[in-house]
C-alpha cells in the first residue's frame, strides 16, 4: 500500500470507525463502559407486560446487569414470573409489602456504578443501554440520564406509533445513526427510564414516595439531584417505547385516581414552592431558581422507618399504678418494640391514674380523662382521632416480645381481615382456647387485638374476672384474623412480678 | 383460538390484514376463498373452500364476517361466536339491502366491530358489544407477540384484542375492571373534547363530544349539546330542531327529568304523528308511567339500546308493546317473535302498538310476518319464507316487493360465492 493510500484511509477511518462501532454495538458485541456492570430496577405494575419488558431487558442489555424487580402493586402476580424467569440467575425480585416503598430498598442494595430505573412498560430494543451511559462519562456533572420516549417531559417527549418490534429497532437504530453522542441538559426529567450514577444516588437519596405519583415523585428525585450540582442529561439519539395502560387515566375521568393524581401534584408543588396553578402548564413546572431554594433533605436508602406503615400503639392501664412504676412500663414497653414507625398513645384515666406525665416524644401522644365511661369511650373511638395506619392496643399488665407489633403489621399487610387477634405467646393460632370460630364476630381480648386504620374496631367493655382486663366486642362486618404467639420463653404474657397486684393496685369502680 | 374469515372481496383485497395480526390467542385461522401458498406462508393463514369449511369442526371456531351475504352460511354453520365487520355499502350493491341485511348480522353477531366512525354511533344506539375500528391516539396500548415477531397495540386494537378475549373467556362481572366497551366510548370523547378546545366554533366536534359524553352518561353532555346548539344557530343552520334540539329530551330523560325532557320533545314535535307522540309521552307521565316515557324518549332519539335496557326490565304491562317496536327497529327480530309468541303478552297487545317516528305507520301485525319470513329465508327454509311472505301480503299486491327482495338477497349471495369460486380458478 502506498504512502498516499494510507492517509486516504486515514482520512475516511473517523466515519468507518463509527460504523464499525455503530455494527459492534448494536450485535451487542460492546461491553458497557463500566466496571461494575450496570443494575436495573424494574417497577412491576402491568402483569401483561411485566415478562416481556423483563425478557427484553434481560436478552438486549448486555453480560454485566443485574435485574431487581420491584413489585409495586398488592395485585401484581408475581408467581407466574417466578416460573418464566427462574433460571434467569441475574434476576430477582422484591415483593409487594403494603405501606413500604420498596424502590428504595432496591435502590440501597444497588451496587454497581450505574442504576437504572425503569418502568415494566418499557420495551428496549438491541444495544439500547451503551448510549445512555455516555453522557455521565463525557461530562462528570451529568449524573442522571434520559432516553427519549412518549411519557418523558418537554424535549423528550417522543409519540410514535409502531406497528411492530421490526418498526421500532429500525427507528431507533436511525435515530442513534443521526444522533448518536449527542446529548443535551434538561431542566427536569420525569419519565419511565432514568440511568442515575450511584454516586448520585448515595449523595440525594431515596425517592419520596410520600408524593404519590411516579412522574412528580421522580420529578422531585431530580430536582433534589440538581441541588446537589447534578445536571440532568436527555439523550437526543436513545429512545424507548412505552406502552400505555388502555383504562390509564388521561385527565378525562372524574373518579378517584384522577384525584389523587392532582393531590399528588399539589404536593409536588408545596415541596418545590410553586404555584397549584402551574399544574395546568403543558409540561411539568419546576422553579426557576433551585439554588435559591432551601436544599430538600435526602430521603434515607432502604428499609427506613418513614417507609412502614404508621403503627399507633395505645397503651391502657386497667388498674391504678403508682407514679414510678407507670412511667417505668410504658417505656419498658417503648423500648421493647422492634418495630420502626410507632406512635406511642397512652390513654389515662385521671381519677384512676396517680402518675404524672412523663416525657414523651413529638409525635407521641397522651390522652387524660376524667370517669371510667369517658375512659372506655376515648380508647372506641381512638382510630376516628388520630390516622396511622395500623392501631395496636398494648395493657400496661401484659408482657409483650420485641416483634409483636412487627408481627402484628405483617399479618395485616398479607391478610384482609380489619382486625387481629394474636394467640398467648407459645400458642398457635388454632389453639386459641376461646375464640375457635374463625372470622366470625366473637368478643375478643383488647390487649391482643389490633386493627386497621380508619375504621371504629368496635365497643370496648370490662371483663369482669379477677383480671378485670377490657374487652372489644367488634362490629358485626368487621372481618377478624387470628395469627400465633411470640415465643412462649422469656415474654410470659403473664403479668410481672414487677407489675402491681391488685392489692397494691386497687381497681377501678 | 381458531377463526375463519368471511370476506366480501379477495385476500388480496381485504383490509382487515392488520386486525389479523393481532389477534388473541391465534391458533388455525382459515380464510374463505382463495390465497397463494406465499400469501398463506407470510400470513399463516390457511385458505379453504366453502365445502372444505362446512367440514371443519366449527363449533371451535369464531368467525369473522364482512359481507352481509355470508349471513345464511354463517347462521347454517353455527360457530362458536359470529364477530360482524361492518361496512359502508360497497359500490354497485343495492343500499337499502345491505342495510338491512347488515342490521341483521349485527343482530346475530356476538360481537360488532366497524371501521366507520358512523355506523359505530349507529351501532351504539341499537345495543351493546360494538368495538370501533379505528382510532386518533398516537399511543401504544399493548402488544402481542406472535412467535418471533411482536406487535404494538394501537388503543382501538388493544380493545378489540380484549374484546374477543372476553368472548371466551367472560369478564367476572363482580371484577372492578372498567369494561372495554366503556374505555373506547372514554377515548372517542376524550379525542371531541381536545378536539373542541383545538376548534371551539366548529359544532359537528362539539356534537361529536356531547354524544359520546351521552353515551356515558356524563352530565357534561347538555353543556357540549348547547355550545354546538349555539354554534348551528349562528352558522344560520336553522334546520337542527330535530337533529340537535330533541337530543336535549334524551339527556333529560336519562338524568331522569322527564318533565322537562317531554317538554323537550315537544318543541321539536311538527307533524301530526309526532304531536301524537307527544301527548301519549303526557299521558303517560301524568299517569306516573314514567319508565314508558324514558324508554319512549329514547327510541325517539334512535337510542333503542337505551330503551330495550329499560323496557327489559319494565314491570309495566305496556313496556313489551314498546320492548317489541324496539326489537323491531334494531333487528333484534328473533327476540320479537319469542316476544310475541309468548302467552303474557295478551296483556299489552302489540296490535295497538304503531312504528312511529319512520313517517308511515305500520301496524307490527303486518310486521311480525316479514321478519318471520325473512329470518325463515336466512336460516334457509326458503318455502317457510315463502308462506309468510304471503301472509304478510295478505290481499294486496304486497308480497311482489317482497319476493323481489328475496330474489335481490339471492342474487347477491350468488355472486358473493360466484367471486370465490372464480377466485379458485
Amino acid at each position: 500500500m502506498s504512502y498516499n493510500a494510507e492517509a486516504k484511509a486515514d482520512a475516511v477511518s473517523p466515519e468507518r470507525l463509527a460504523g464499525r462501532y455503530s455494527y459492534l454495538e448494536r450485535e451487542g458485541l460492546l461491553p458497557l463502559p463500566t466496571r461494575d456492570g450496570v443494575t436495573i430496577i424494574v417497577e412491576l405494575a402491568h402483569k401483561e407486560w411485566a415478562e416481556e419488558c423483563l425478557k427484553r431487558l434481560l436478552l438486549y442489555s448486555g453480560p454485566a446487569v443485574r435485574l431487581t424487580g420491584v413489585v409495586m402493586k398488592e395485585d401484581f402476580p408475581l408467581e407466574p414470573l417466578l416460573e418464566q424467569l427462574s433460571a434467569e440467575t441475574e434476576l430477582s425480585f422484591l415483593p409487594y409489602e403494603r405501606g413500604n416503598y420498596r424502590t428504595n430498598e432496591a435502590l440501597a442494595d444497588a451496587r454497581t456504578s450505574f442504576v437504572v430505573l425503569v418502568e415494566d412498560r418499557v420495551m428496549v430494543t438491541p444495544g439500547w443501554l451503551g448510549e445512555l451511559l455516555w453522557p455521565a462519562i463525557d461530562d462528570p456533572a451529568a449524573y442522571v440520564t434520559a432516553p427519549c420516549s412518549a411519557a418523558e417531559e418537554q424535549e423528550g417527549r417522543a409519540v410514535l406509533r409502531f406497528g411492530n418490534d421490526l418498526e421500532l429497532s429500525a427507528y431507533v437504530n436511525h435515530q442513534l445513526s443521526r444522533f448518536r453522542g449527542e446529548w443535551q441538559e434538561v431542566q427536569v426529567l420525569s419519565g419511565p427510564c432514568l440511568i442515575i450514577t450511584r454516586d448520585i444516588l448515595q449523595r440525594t437519596g431515596g425517592l419520596d414516595a410520600s408524593l404519590g405519583e411516579r412522574r412528580y415523585i421522580i420529578a422531585d428525585w431530580c430536582l433534589r439531584a440538581r441541588q446537589l450540582g447534578a445536571r440532568l442529561a436527555l439523550s437526543s439519539a436513545s429512545y424507548v417505547h412505552v406502552l400505555q395502560p388502555l383504562e390509564g387515566n388521561t385527565g378525562y375521568t372524574d373518579g378517584g385516581e384522577q384525584a389523587a393524581y392532582a393531590e399528588a401534584g399539589r404536593a409536588y408543588c408545596a415541596k418545590w414552592g410553586l404555584p397549584d396553578e402551574r399544574l395546568g402548564e403543558a409540561g411539568l413546572p419546576v422553579p426557576g431558581e433551585l439554588s435559591a431554594l432551601e436544599r430538600q433533605p435526602a430521603i434515607p436508602l432502604g428499609r427506613t422507618a418513614a417507609a412502614l406503615p404508621l403503627v399507633t400503639a395505645v397503651v391502657y392501664f386497667e388498674d391504678k399504678w403508682p407514679a414510678a412504676a407507670s412511667m417505668q412500663r410504658q417505656l419498658l414497653l417503648q423500648a421493647q418494640q422492634s418495630y420502626g414507625n410507632i406512635r406511642w398513645v397512652s390513654v389515662r384515666d385521671s381519677w384512676a391514674d396517680t402518675s404524672p406525665d412523663f416525657p414523651v416524644h413529638e409525635q407521641d401522644t397522651v390522652i387524660t380523662v376524667q370517669g371510667e365511661k369517658l375512659w372506655l369511650h376515648a380508647l372506641e373511638s381512638f382510630s376516628a382521632m388520630y390516622q396511622s395506619e395500623v392501631t395496636v392496643y398494648l395493657s400496661a399488665s401484659v408482657s409483650y416480645d420485641s416483634e409483636y407489633v412487627t408481627r402484628i403489621v405483617k399479618a395485616l399487610q398479607h391478610s384482609t381481615a380489619a382486625l387481629i387477634v394474636s394467640a398467648a405467646p407459645g400458642l398457635a393460632e388454632s389453639e386459641l382456647p376461646s375464640y375457635p370460630e374463625r372470622g366470625a364476630a366473637a368478643v375478643l381480648p383488647l390487649e391482643r387485638t389490633a386493627h386497621r386504620g380508619g375504621i371504629m374496631p368496635g365497643r370496648i367493655v370490662k371483663r369482669e374476672s379477677s383480671r378485670r382486663s377490657l374487652l372489644l366486642c367488634p362490629g358485626p362486618e368487621l372481618a377478624v384474623g387470628y395469627i400465633a404467639g411470640g415465643p412462649a420463653s422469656g415474654a410470659g404474657g403473664s403479668v410481672n412480678d414487677n407489675l402491681p397486684s391488685d392489692g397494691e393496685g386497687g381497681t377501678r369502680k | 383460538m381458531n377463526y375463519i374469515i368471511f370476506s366480501g372481496v379477495s385476500w388480496e383485497a381485504y383490509s382487515y390484514k392488520r386486525l389479523l395480526d393481532v389477534l388473541p390467542e391465534r391458533e388455525d385461522i382459515v380464510f374463505a376463498g382463495t390465497m397463494s401458498s406465499s400469501e398463506q406462508a407470510e400470513s399463516g393463514i390457511r385458505s379453504l373452500s366453502l365445502e372444505e369449511i362446512y367440514r371443519l369442526p366449527v363449533k371451535d371456531f369464531t368467525v369473522l364476517v364482512s359481507s352481509p351475504y355470508w349471513l345464511q352460511d354463517v347462521l347454517a354453520l353455527s360457530p362458536a361466536f359470529v364477530v360482524a365487520l361492518l361496512e359502508h355499502c360497497p359500490e354497485g350493491e343495492d343500499g337499502s339491502l345491505w342495510d338491512k341485511y347488515s342490521g341483521l348480522l349485527a343482530a346475530q353477531a356476538d360481537l360488532t366491530a366497524t371501521a366507520s366512525e358512523r355506523l359505530y354511533l349507529e351501532q351504539l344506539l341499537s345495543r351493546s358489544g360494538v368495538v370501533y375500528l379505528s382510532g386518533d391516539s398516537p399511543l401504544s396500548y399493548g402488544l402481542i407477540r406472535r412467535g418471533e415477531r411482536l406487535y404494538f397495540l394501537a388503543d382501538y386494537e388493544a380493545v378489540w384484542k380484549r374484546a374477543l378475549e372476553e368472548l371466551w373467556h367472560p369478564q367476572d362481572k363482580a371484577a372492578d375492571v372498567e369494561p372495554w366497551a366503556a374505555i373506547q366510548l372514554r377515548h372517542r370523547a376524550e379525542y371531541y373534547l381536545s378536539m373542541c378546545t383545538k376548534l371551539p366554533k366548529q359544532p359537528t366536534v362539539h356534537y361529536l363530544a356531547a354524544s359520546y359524553l351521552y353515551l356515558l352518561g356524563d352530565e357534561r353532555a347538555a353543556q357540549l349539546l348547547t355550545r354546538s346548539f349555539e354554534l348551528m344557530l349562528l352558522h344560520d343552520y336553522t334546520d337542527c330542531l330535530h337533529s340537535h334540539y330533541r337530543f336535549f329530551s334524551a339527556m333529560e330523560a336519562k338524568r331522569g327529568n322527564l318533565e322537562l325532557a317531554v317538554r323537550q320533545y315537544e318543541i321539536t314535535a311538527f307533524t301530526a304523528e309526532e304531536r301524537a307522540v307527544s301527548e301519549q309521552l303526557q299521558h303517560w307521565l301524568d299517569s306516573g308511567r314514567r319508565e314508558l316515557v324514558q324508554a319512549e324518549l329514547y327510541r325517539l332519539n334512535e337510542d333503542g339500546a337505551a330503551a330495550i335496557r329499560l323496557l327489559e326490565g319494565a314491570a309495566d304491562p305496556e313496556a313489551r308493546s314498546l320492548l317489541l317496536l324496539n326489537y323491531t327497529d334494531t333487528f333484534q327480530w328473533e327476540k320479537a317473535l319469542r316476544l310475541q309468541q309468548e302467552p303474557e303478552n295478551t296483556a299489552g297487545d302489540p296490535a295497538a302498538a304503531v312504528l312511529q317516528g319512520s313517517g308511515a305507520a305500520i301496524s307490527i301485525l303486518q310486521q311480525i310476518p316479514v321478519m318471520e319470513g325473512t329470518l325463515y329465508l336466512l336460516y334457509g327454509k326458503r318455502h317457510a319464507a315463502i308462506r309468510s311472505f304471503l301472509r304478510a301480503a295478505g290481499a294486496d299486491q304486497g308480497a311482489r316487493a317482497l319476493f323481489a327482495e328475496m330474489a335481490d338477497l339471492e342474487e347477491a349471495v350468488g355472486r358473493l360465492r360466484g367471486r370465490m369460486a372464480d377466485d379458485e380458478v
